[in-house]
């Protein structure tokens, strides 16, 4: 078995909760989740269309094939774009439970509410974000849910979100009121939580190389279900490292996801300068 | 033949304090920048302004125009930095924050376009967006008893929008995302267009917003900057930098306002 990196196994992780019959639009705005996409089309999900910001006409989003890293956002080759699309467009895929995004709020909590508007009081905030955007109307009409938390920490799994901007498992699902976006599933750095469908209490579905369930806990700001034996995850293919290191990602960008300051502008430094 | 060109000034001057005004554009694409920037020199105040919101929003809050800002959200996107002054407001409450969702600002528009008194959307319920809106109400659907949002109508008095090429009657090209400029003129009550470039009648085949909605054009190049309107040009991120700067601290966007209203 080849060795592998955290940032591989997270990549393999996002590539694997795609299947073959997923043909959603989908959106990943980090390095690690879009060569995650990337992968996930080559191998378990042909019918993905992978959508990419586009600064230049005609539309503001591209639909591209084979992604191949690096490129310029907003600038992806000309050869690996399939159609382009508008604003109003991903609106339509989105009441029609084709748009799938790997959204990064805010906060999270142990019932799967998502924040992305502001932290403390709503009426004067200790922090203000971009809004709710399209968690409203995602969490309700996507056929699931993924979120990606790059940095998991007590400031983001939060017992109870300061600003409810994406549905969780609560009274609204119980009471039948709301029809799609679950199970909702969490990527972090540290591993993966699925929901208890019943409680609708947050439980850890894997950690990743070299994390224990302790690690999650410890950096979780509420109780998760831990199942005994604790879950483990089944190590990236050769196949997977194939792809990953030597197609979509030759140059290292998913190193990207998880370095800050100098140690992120050394990564970029390397790949700017071919690896 | 009409000729609805007009002069930046002449037709700002009619927009009135306490005015609804809708701004086109997304972030910081296709926002129409000749036309705030000559708002903010402008006495008028107590403005509600209705956006997908970039430097637009910021830059009138800044300038103590806004009363309430509703909004799909507040940020440059894909261009660097942060609305300073958005931040300061929304922290201290000094100016009305009505949060909605992307979709749900869409569907005011779309009620109003269709002299609707709302729109039904399944976005919403369950959360704070309702909660802390308790003016927008939700309607059982009569047939299966569904609930739904019922987002109701908006129709400003005016909709701001910047487009790549317009014709003296208001018929208008826009070569990239229209975003949800076309819904907006069809609400509201007037339309001031600004354009990178007046082109003769019969060059506009298609227009890309609805005939005869235009109030005024006005011929404005590079009108979008220093947001991008594609193709004929993008941002340059270092201005977002220097107005991430400037907005971050009052004093300095005082200063920065005061150097705009005399360009």
């Amino acid at each position: 078995m080849t060795d592998y990196t955290i940032e591989e196994q997270i990549v393999c992780s996002f590539a694997r909760y795609f299947k073959q019959n997923d043909d959603f639009v989908i959106a990943a705005q980090t390095p690690t989740s879009l060569i995650g996409v990337a992968l996930a089309k080559e191998l378990y999900a042909p019918r993905l269309s992978m959508l990419m910001i586009l600064d230049k006409a005609p539309g503001r989003y591209a639909i591209i094939s084979r992604m191949r890293f690096p490129f310029i956002v907003g600038n992806p080759p000309q050869d690996t774009i399939e159609t382009c699309m508008t604003t109003e467009d991903i609106f339509d895929l989105v009441v029609k439970g084709k748009y799938f995004i790997i959204m990064q709020p805010v906060q999270l909590d142990q019932h799967g509410y998502v924040n992305l508007s502001l932290v403390g009081d709503k009426n004067a905030p200790s922090a203000v974000f971009v809004g709710s955007r399209g968690l409203p109307d995602n969490s309700v009409n996507m056929p699931r849910l993924l979120y990606y938390i790059p940095a998991h920490s007590k400031r983001v799994f939060v017992e109870k979100v300061d600003f409810i901007s994406g549905v969780g498992y609560g009274r609204e699902r119980q009471e039948g009121l709301i029809k799609w976006g679950t199970p909702i599933e969490v990527i972090s750095n540290l591993g993966m939580l699925d929901f208890d469908e019943q409680s609708g209490q947050a439980r850890l579905k894997a950690t990743f190389k070299g994390i224990t369930p302790e690690q999650v806990q410890e950096n979780t700001g509420f109780d998760l279900i831990i199942p005994e034996p604790p879950p483990t995850l089944d190590p990236p293919t050769d196949e997977e490292l194939g792809w990953i290191r030597e197609v979509i990602d030759p140059l290292g960008v998913r190193r990207l996801d998880y370095v800050r300051g100098e140690a992120y502008q050394k990564v970029m430094m390397e790949i700017m300068s071919g690896g | 033949m009409i000729d609805k060109r007009l002069d930046i000034a002449e037709c700002i001057k009619e927009i009135k304090s306490n005015d609804t005004i809708v701004i086109g554009g997304w972030g910081a694409f296709r926002k129409p920048m000749a036309l705030i920037k000559e708002l903010i020199r402008s006495p008028v105040k107590d403005l509600t302004i209705l956006s997908y919101a970039g430097m637009d929003l910021d830059i009138l809050i800044g300038a103590g125009m806004v009363k309430n800002a509703v909004f799909g959200f507040v940020a440059f996107e894909d261009a660097p930095g942060q609305p300073g002054n958005f931040k300061r407001a929304r922290m201290e409450g000094t100016v009305e924050m009505t949060e909605l969702s992307e979709y749900l600002f869409m569907c005011q528009f779309k009620a109003g376009a269709e002299r609707l008194p709302f729109f039904p959307v399944r976005g919403g319920i369950g959360t704070d967006i309702l909660t802390t809106n308790p003016n927008i109400k939700t309607i059982t659907d009569p047939y299966e008893g569904e609930t739904f949002v019922a987002m109701p109508a908006v129709h400003p008095d005016y909709a701001l929008i910047h487009v790549n090429e317009a014709d003296q009657l208001g018929n208008v090209n826009i070569f990239s995302d229209p975003f949800l400029d076309p819904l907006f003129v069809r609400a509201a009550k007037k339309v001031i267009i600004s354009t990178e470039k007046i082109v003769p009648v019969g060059k506009i085949k298609q227009s890309a917003i609805m005939i005869g909605c235009a109030t005024a054009v006005v011929e404005a190049p590079m009108g979008a900057l220093p947001g991008a309107c594609s193709p004929d040009y993008t941002f340059n991120p270092e201005d977002f930098i220097k107005y991430h700067k400037v907005a971050k601290d009052p004093a300095s966007f005082q200063t920065y306002l005061q150097k705009l209203r005399e360009e």
